[in-house]
Order: structure tokens, then C-alpha cells, then sequence
């Protein structure tokens, strides 16, 4: 009789112990592309930088790609994904004609070995490059809650970019100011870069019959820079006074396989510090803009 | 830290000032503990593509441990030293460090356990609740925390565990990681109940249920912040046959694993065995749904499992035989083994003078067949149930299946072999992710013959070969090992890749080595090419890359 | 960190207090565990007896071929060894849940003679602190370990029988 007892009191131990959460559908919260707050993107709200660290031979990457997009889809034009290919996954195979494009981008390849990106694996990335050189690489699977941390943080620059593209002589010329909120100390630089989206090419994908997906979209892939693999510094170290404007120009001549309609421009404003343990390289604010105005509909 | 100091200097003072009164209780107490080094020294090897620069430097790899424990009575304490620096060739990374990672005490009496500090449990078979830990693989997954075993009556066992895993060095923190939680009971009725105290049936049930903890802070996903899971499980035996099952259950899990699917899991494992004097026979059944169950949703390496879900195919462990090793896909599969053991008697027509012993074992593992969960969802979307699975369906997806008859027998005293035989077939793709290569179909057979010259000394020759089509082709395989008992063993072996399709990938994998062993301590020395491979125990798995050089290992126990 | 530091280096000094006090004498005692006999009954393995002879102990696993050997070798001389020395041998298998229920078939298909044990979660094997097997201890009349030995080479087994003979004889092996 004891023993029925005994028994009795465990299940109910048990059940209590073992709390559970069973979630119905929806399992996702459903949005418009507008969540939290989004408005005018980066007029008065800090926007998230994401950079996806990929390459078309890495079977796992075109879930991280996904995971990109259901955040834009999510956080609408306050989020920012730009697809950087480099590192080991990246490399273009001579031996394989599917394979033979190389994606990689000066740029690219320097953050990769910066960040220590392709040693720790892809698909992985960089969330306004939190975290300094040691600790930035962050898992796909953790992206989303960081950039909802990021997205609440406060509003520091706006950066505007106009783009006047010339279809004669293919060149773009691009002006980018950052216009910086309050007063500021430390040394802040611009990086301009352009990511095409829409290029049909061959891609590793575990998840399609045979492993290769022939007709795979890229979306945001970066290209090229503007300025240099880190950019340009805006003030020299000096204070930065509320409402500073700082004002950069550029131009772009088009290669062939960069079609204008696909392209955007890219723009962040990033705080650089080689002091303490980090090499600190934070993102205060990213914008982009298309190349070709889009038609308002 | 002043504080410290004076507790450390009041110490001293009362161990050596009072020892007089202290030695008696100090006679009873024991110390028992175990080391082991493993040393690497790399150096290069253009032919395997290991080129000074990819080694940069770092040419030596150092793993090492330490335990100690100590007991007195009822009252036992202890703590576990660990250094990986660099961790060897092949470990994960994020080991890199020393310093304590287990530290316990504990107290033991007839009916009560009580551990605090860092422990490993098991519920069952480890379907919800295995933290266990393997050296070779670099794999801790202890919970820190407090365990407590009650055994009230004789016959039934309660436990109890709380706590956070350990992740390689870091330390628990506010949400970095889950908060695991289990409750076990078992009831062995041939103890608990006198009627059955001689009964022909043994039986024992068991059940256990574990939660673990974990915040969301996830803006798109509605995620569960406990997850529960639940098991049943039964042993019974009766004469010659011996029935053993156990089931789990887990609620909705999303992870990185599952791709963040919110379909519950489910485990079944069942086998059952009979076997008289000289002969066995054996078979088991396995079905996984869905079940990682990790005390961290967005963890994908092996670290924080909270299950335990190992492979039932025949764990191979002849050089070429383990080049192809199964590991469990945790997302689903369906399979079962079946073994038959017999012993050939002595003096009969087939045994001969010594008798002859047979094993065959057969094993498959199928996916599970998955349907889409309703008609406007894809399979596996994230975000969604992912999918709907007929529970005994096997797909005709076929990711492994493993054919390997063994003789072995003794010609006279002084000369024995054991010949294998193994047909194996091997989904490269789904088992180590090598998406789009073709399904590697093998043929091995081993020879493994030994030749006693006196009562101490003994050669032992292994012949190996591995022929398939598919991935690096032909394999063949000789190992060559000198032993002196009670001390001393030498041995060489080469592993030659002759029908590599790629001729300059055409290498033998040479290697050299000898130890001594002393009591309980070893020390052995290796000097060669280490092949790329899998190391896999138990539901763990681990890349060795290639490597050429030394290989040192020392260990000992007291 | 600091902590963490004191408390190790506390601890070490205990332990070195310790054995200092406990000097020469090396003979220990089993640990109370709970692990498992082949048909899933728990054992605790204070109970690990032989009225008063000698027990051999020994760690195995399917998966490792020379402890498979030494119990071989352990088998086809058990009567001979029992007649002559009542010694008991206890067969500690460390499989884990990929192959526990194949243990018992598979002794009975070898037609072993020894007691064989489940340690599927290496509790056992811990307390013994047993890095890697084989693993064997020799257990006096007194319940006391006194002699352990790690891996297998051919011929070991006579060695072991005779430190057993030893032992049945009531001679002090611990300086051996």
C-alpha cells in the first residue's frame, strides 16, 4: 500500500516538475514586414546591419540566407542583410564549371580573416559587428534576438544616399551624408559598398535533390566597395558635434555582369577602436538605396 | 581575498597542530584518482596537403585531465582538472583552456544520495536523460547542480537532478544557456515484492520526466520556454529470453536542429534476446522522430544534448571496417539489428579441438517516411508543424546497412585468428553531409590472426581489405604487433588508399608505434600519418583531420 | 576565478594531508554503487563477494577487442582456476544504451562462466577510476583491492593467476 503511494506522489512530482509549454498555431508572429515599429527606415530609428558570411559550395547556407530574409520580412527596410562571400566555401573550383564564378570580394576576404569567419564555420555572421574581432561571428540561429536587441538601441546618425546612375556611359555617382544626433567622441567611419540582388547561380543546398540547387537565387550580394575594404574615417577623431553633416562622393563604373536594376547601394557609419581587448568595429547606422529609383506604385 | 588567506592559514594550522586526533579519521578516508596526456607534435606532409602554412605554427596539440577523489565513509568529494592547449587535431576548438571544470561532494547512505556540484545520471536508456562523459571525443555534457537518489523500500529507486550543462569553458550565466530538471522512478519487483523474490520472471519498470528551461528572446518565433519530455520503460526476463523497451515523448522543441519545426518528438526502442549456453540470439527495433533534445535550442555541435540517442548498427573497430561509421540522424530514422552469436561446441566435426565461435549481425537504418502537415505547407518549413510521420513506415531512403559475419577459432595453443566479413552500404551524403556524393557500397574482409611463440610473447598480424567503387576506392590494410606480456607491445601498420581515383591521392597512411604499461600505467608512442576519419562512441561523433607525426599518451590511475 | 583557484589549491593540500597520513598502506575498499546484472536488476557493488577468495574484477566492453581477448582467456581457465583457488571473476561491461542488451546474448553465446555486470553510464567505472579498459583489479579475502592492472597482451593471464594463487595463499602482494 505504501508503494501505491510512493508512486501516486512521484507522478504528481513528476508533472509538476516537468513544466511545459505546449505553443499553438500561428508558431510565428504575424506581421505585415512592418514589425516594431519600423517607419521611415533610418529617419528616426536605428537600423540592423546583417552580414551573412556565405559561399556557394556551403551546403548549409542557403537556410542562413532564409533565416536573412524572414528577418526583412519581419523588420521590413530596418534591417539590412548583405551577403558576403568568402573564406573556404567561396572559393571558386577550376575543376568545376558550376563552381567556377568567384563571388569573393576584396573586402570580403579581409573581414572573413578579421572576424575569423571560415574557421569557426558557415553560415555565419555579423550583426553591426557587435562583439569586436574576437567574439563577433554569430550563429544564424542566434541572429534574430540580437538584432531585435540592436533594433532598440538608440538612433545615433542618419544616413542618406542618392544615387544618379548613367546608362550611357554606365557609371554611377553616388553622395552619402551621415548626419550624426548628438555629440560624439571617437573616431567614426563610412563604408560604401554595392550588393546585387537576384543573381542566378549554381549553389551547394542540402536541402534540394542531389545537393545543388542550378538555379539559385543570391540576394544582396555584395560586389564591390566604394571605399576601400574598411572604408573611409569621417572625423579625423575629432568630437563630433550634434547635427554634423559629413558629406562623401563617389563614383562606379559598371561591370557587365552588374545589371543596374538588380543593384543597390549600401552605406553604414561605424565606431573604430583598436583600444582595450577588441578591435572594435561597431555599426551605429546602415542605409541602402537602389541604383535605379524604383517606380512608387 | 583576506579572508581567503586566513582560512587557508587556519587550515594549515589546524591539519598539522591537531593531526593527532585528525590521523584516525584520515586512516579511513581514500584517495583514488586518474591522469592521462595526450601529447601532438605535427609536422608537415605535402603529399596529404598538410603544408607549413597551414600548420602555422601551432605544431603541437596538448590534452590532459586530472581527477581526484576523495572518501571518507559516507562522505566522498572531487574535482577534475582539464587542460587543452591547443586541443589535439580534430577536437573542438572551443576547449581551448584549463582550469576546473568539475568540482562535487557528496554523500552516500543506504537510502539517500545527495550530490551537489557537477554529476552524471541517467534515466532508462537515455532516450530523455543521458550526461555522461568521453574523453576521446572531447564530449562533457555533466549538469552542475544537485542530484538526489531516495531509495525508500528495497526494490524502488527515485532521482532527482537539477541543473545547467556544461558547455566546453563557459560558465553559467542569466540565459546563455537552459536549466534542466528530471525526476526518474524504478521498480525492480523481484526485490520489492517477497512473493517474487524467486520468481522465474524478473521485471522492472521505469518511468522519468524532464524539463528543461530556457528563455525566448526570439522577436519572430513564438517560442516554448519549457520544454518537457517524458518516458516509459520496461525489462523483463524470463528463462532464456529477455525483453527490454523504453518510449519517450517530447512536446514541442524547436531548435536549430529540427530547423525550428514545432512537431513533438518521439523514441522507441525495443529488443529482445534468447540465449542458452553457447548460443545468442538478438534483435532490436529503433524508431527517432524528432528527438535532439539539446538545454540549448540554438546549438547544432555536440555539446548540450540532455538525450541520448547512439546508433544501433555494430559499433566496427578494424582500421578499414571504421572508415564508414553510422551515426544517428536525429531528425528521424528507422531501423532494427539482428545478431546471432554461437559457439561451435569443442571436439565436434566443425569446432574441432577448441570449439569455433560464429556471429552475424545484420542492421539497417531507414529514414522515416515524413508527409507534408497540411495542403498549403511544404515538408520542414520552419515555423510550422514540418511534418506529419506514419510511426512504423520506413522510407526507401536507405542511409545505412551493415552485413558482417565473424569466425573466430583456435588452430592449436599457440595459433588463433578471427576472420570478418562485412558488407556495408553508406549514405556519405545524409551521414557526414557530403550533399549530392552517390551511396558508397563496400566489401571488407579482415584477417586478424595471433601466433603465441611462448607463454608471454606473441605476434599478432591483421590483414585488411576494403573494395568499393565510390568515394576513395580500394583500401588495403596490414598491422603487425609484437607483445611481452605483462609490459610491453610494439607495432606497425599501413593503411595503403591504392584505388584512389585521384592517382597523387594514392598514399599509405604508415604508422609505428610501442608502449609499456605498468600496473595501471601506460604510456605509448606513436610516430606516422594519420588518416581523415570519423571517431564515433556511443551517439557522438568527431572529424579527425589528417596528420602526420608524433602521437604521445600517458596515462595512469592510483 | 580567484575563488576557484582557492578552493582547488585548498582541496590539493587536503588531499596531500591525506595521503601523507595514509602512507604505505595502499589497499583500498569498493565503492557503493548501483549498476546493473544482465537481466536489469540493480546491484550494488558492495556486494561484490567470495567468502573470503579472491575476486578477480575486470572492465570490458564490446567495442574493445582485447578486453574480449583477456575474458577469453579468463574463460577457458575459470575451472581449472576456481578448482584450485575458489577465485571469482566479475565481468564489469561499460556498454552504453547502443549496446547493453546485447551483452547478455552475446555472453551466453561465448559460453561465460563469469559474473557479468551492466555499467552503462560508467558510474562504476568512475568510482574505480578507470581511464581506459581493460582495466583489471585483484580483490583480497578481506574485501580489499590489492592489485591492478590496464590493458592485455597474450599471456597476461598467467601472470594474473599467479598473483591470485598469491592472494588465495594469504601472501602480501602489494609490493609486487
Amino acid at each position: 500500500m505504501k508503494l501505491y503511494r510512493i508512486f501516486a506522489f512521484m507522478l504528481m512530482l513528476a508533472v509538476a516538475f516537468a513544466a511545459c509549454e505546449k505553443i499553438d498555431p500561428p508558431y510565428k508572429v504575424v506581421t505585415d514586414g512592418g514589425g516594431n515599429g519600423s517607419g521611415e527606415s533610418g529617419d528616426t530609428v536605428r537600423n540592423v546591419l546583417i552580414e551573412d558570411f556565405t559561399g556557394h559550395t556551403c551546403v548549409n547556407c542557403p537556410s542562413a540566407a532564409h533565416k536573412a530574409h524572414e528577418l526583412i520580412n519581419f523588420y521590413g527596410q530596418r534591417v539590412v542583410v548583405m551577403s558576403v562571400h568568402a573564406g573556404w566555401f567561396a572559393r571558386p573550383d577550376a575543376h568545376d564549371p558550376l563552381f567556377a564564378t568567384d563571388f569573393r570580394t576584396e573586402s570580403g576576404e579581409a573581414w572573413n580573416t578579421f572576424w575569423s569567419v571560415d574557421i569557426q564555420g558557415n553560415p555565419n555572421g555579423l550583426i553591426n559587428r557587435l562583439g569586436g574581432a574576437a567574439n563577433g561571428v554569430i550563429n544564424p540561429d542566434n541572429w534574430a534576438p540580437v538584432v531585435e536587441d540592436e533594433s532598440q538601441k538608440e538612433f545615433l546618425a542618419k544616413v542618406t544616399i542618392n544615387n544618379d546612375y548613367n546608362d550611357s556611359n554606365k557609371r554611377l555617382s553616388v553622395e552619402v551624408e551621415a548626419e550624426f544626433q548628438k555629440d560624439m567622441e571617437g573616431e567614426y567611419w563610412l563604408y560604401v559598398g554595392l550588393l546585387q540582388d537576384s543573381i542566378v547561380a549554381p549553389q551547394k543546398d542540402e536541402d534540394v535533390e542531389g545537393g545543388i540547387d542550378t538555379n539559385y537565387v543570391h540576394m544582396h550580394t555584395l560586389r564591390t566597395s566604394l571605399n576601400g575594404i574598411w572604408g573611409e574615417v569621417l572625423n579625423d577623431g575629432e568630437t563630433i558635434v550634434e547635427k554634423a553633416t559629413y558629406d562623401k562622393t563617389y563614383t562606379l563604373d559598371f561591370e557587365d555582369d552588374w545589371v543596374p536594376e538588380h543593384c543597390h547601394i549600401v552605406a553604414f557609419v561605424y565606431y573604430a577602436s583598436n583600444e582595450g581587448l577588441y578591435d572594435d568595429k561597431y555599426v551605429i547606422q546602415v542605409d541602402q538605396e537602389s541604383v535605379i529609383p524604383k517606380l512608387e506604385e | 581575498m583576506r579572508k581567503l588567506l586566513f582560512i587557508v592559514s587556519a587550515l594549515l594550522v589546524f591539519s598539522t597542530a591537531s593531526y593527532g586526533q585528525f590521523a584516525d579519521y584520515l586512516k579511513k578516508s581514500e584517495v583514488h584518482g586518474s591522469f592521462e596526456v595526450d601529447g601532438m607534435y605535427y609536422h608537415a606532409d605535402e603529399a596529404m596537403g598538410i603544408t607549413d602554412s597551414i600548420i602555422d605554427g601551432r605544431n603541437f596539440g596538448f590534452n590532459g585531465f586530472a581527477s581526484v577523489t576523495y572518501s571518507l565513509g559516507k562522505f566522498s568529494a572531487g574535482m577534475r582538472y582539464e587542460a587543452y592547449l591547443p586541443p589535439i587535431a580534430g577536437f573542438d576548438p572551443k576547449l581551448e583552456g584549463s582550469g576546473f571544470p568539475n568540482l562535487w561532494a557528496s554523500y552516500n547512505s543506504e537510502k539517500l544520495s545527495f550530490t551537489v556540484g557537477n554529476f552524471y545520471e541517467q534515466f532508462g536508456n537515455g532516450l530523455i536523460m543521458r550526461t555522461y562523459e568521453e574523453w576521446t571525443l572531447g564530449y562533457d555534457n555533466s549538469i552542475n547542480g544537485a542530484r538526489v537518489v531516495i531509495t525508500p523500500v528495497k526494490g524502488l529507486i527515485l532521482k532527482g537532478v537539477y541543473g545547467t550543462q556544461r558547455y566546453f569553458w563557459s560558465k553559467y550565466e542569466k540565459n546563455n544557456r537552459g536549466i534542466v530538471k528530471g525526476a526518474d522512478i524504478e521498480l525492480n519487483f523481484n526485490d520489492a515484492f517477497q512473493s517474487m523474490e524467486s520468481s522465474k520472471l524478473r521485471l522492472s519498470l521505469g518511468a522519468s520526466a524532464v524539463s528543461k528551461y530556457q528563455v525566448d528572446e526570439d522577436p519572430i518565433y513564438k517560442l516554448p520556454r519549457n520544454v518537457a519530455s517524458f518516458a516509459g520503460r520496461m525489462n523483463m526476463g524470463l528463462g532464456r529470453v529477455n525483453f527490454s523497451t523504453e518510449y519517450a515523448y517530447k512536446i514541442n522543441d524547436p531548435s536549430a536542429m529540427n530547423e525550428y519545426i514545432y512537431k513533438p518528438g518521439q523514441a522507441l526502442i525495443a529488443s529482445i534476446s534468447y540465449s542458452t549456453r553457447g548460443f545468442g540470439a538478438f534483435a532490436m527495433f529503433k524508431r527517432i522522430d524528432n528527438m535532439s533534445y539539446k538545454s540549448d535550442r540554438t546549438v547544432t555541435s555536440n555539446a548540450l544534448d540532455i538525450s541520448y540517442l547512439p546508433a544501433i548498427t555494430e559499433a566496427h573497430t578494424y582500421m578499414l571496417a571504421a572508415m564508414y561509421p553510422y551515426a544517428t540522424q536525429l531528425n528521424g530514422e528507422i531501423g532494427y539489428q539482428l545478431q546471432i552469436n554461437y559457439k561451435v561446441p569443442k571436439k565436434s566435426k566443425l569446432g574441432g579441438k577448441y570449439g569455433m565461435g560464429i556471429s552475424v549481425n545484420y542492421s539497417q537504418v531507414n529514414d522515416i517516411v515524413r508527409t507534408a502537415p497540411s495542403d498549403t505547407t511544404e515538408i520542414g518549413v520552419p515555423g510550422t508543424l514540418g511534418y506529419e510521420s506514419d510511426f512504423f513506415k520506413f522510407s526507401d531512403h536507405v542511409f545505412y546497412r551493415d552485413l558482417n559475419i565473424e569466425i573466430d577459432k583456435k588452430f592449436s595453443k599457440k595459433f588463433k585468428g578471427t576472420f570478418t566479413y562485412i558488407y556495408q552500404d553508406f549514405d556519405i551524403a545524409t551521414i557526414q553531409g557530403h550533399t549530392g556524393e552517390p551511396m558508397i557500397t563496400s566489401h571488407i574482409g579482415i584477417a586478424d590472426i595471433t601466433y603465441k611463440f611462448t607463454s608471454k610473447k606473441a605476434l599478432r598480424a591483421e590483414i585488411q581489405g576494403l573494395f568499393t567503387d565510390q568515394d576513395k576506392g580500394d583500401w588495403a590494410a596490414i598491422l603487425l604487433e609484437y607483445t611481452i606480456s605483462p609490459h610491453w607491445f610494439f607495432s606497425v601498420a599501413d593503411q595503403y588508399n591504392y584505388g584512389n581515383p585521384i592517382q597523387s591521392d594514392q598514399l599509405h597512411f604508415y604508422t609505428g608505434s610501442f608502449g609499456y604499461t605498468h600496473k595501471t600505467s601506460r604510456i605509448s608512442v606513436t610516430y606516422g600519418r594519420q588518416r581523415e576519419g570519423v571517431v564515433c562512441v556511443g551517439g557522438v561523433c568527431r572529424n579527425v583531420p589528417a596528420s602526420s607525426g608524433f602521437y604521445v599518451t600517458l596515462s595512469s590511475s592510483f | 576565478m580567484m575563488l576557484k583557484k582557492m578552493i582547488a589549491v585548498l582541496s590539493l593540500m587536503l588531499f596531500a594531508v591525506v595521503v601523507l597520513a595514509q602512507g604505505e598502506v595502499e589497499a583500498k575498499k569498493l565503492p557503493s554503487v548501483n549498476i546493473k546484472t544482465l537481466d536489469g536488476q540493480t546491484f550494488n557493488t558492495q556486494n561484490i563477494s567470495n567468502d573470503g577468495k579472491p575476486i578477480i574484477l575486470s572492465f570490458w566492453a564490446l567495442w574493445c577487442k582485447p578486453c574480449k581477448k583477456e575474458m577469453d582467456a579468463y574463460n577457458e581457465n575459470y575451472e581449472d582456476w576456481q578448482d584450485e583457488t575458489g577465485v571469482k571473476i566479475y565481468a564489469v561491461s561499460i556498454d552504453d544504451a547502443r549496446s547493453t542488451a546485447k551483452v547478455l546474448p552475446f555472453v551466453n553465446g561465448k559460453a561465460w562462466d563469469m559474473e557479468v555486470l551492466l555499467d552503462p553510464n560508467g558510474d562504476f567505472k568512475r568510482a574505480m577510476n578507470v581511464n581506459m579498459i581493460p582495466h583489471t583489479f585483484l580483490i583480497d579475502g578481506n574485501g580489499q583491492i590489492v592489485y591492478q592492472h590496464t590493458s592485455y597482451y597474450e599471456g597476461l593471464e598467467d601472470e594474473i593467476f599467479e598473483l591470485v594463487e598469491k592472494i588465495a595463499a594469504g601472501e602480501d602482494i602489494s609490493k609486487h
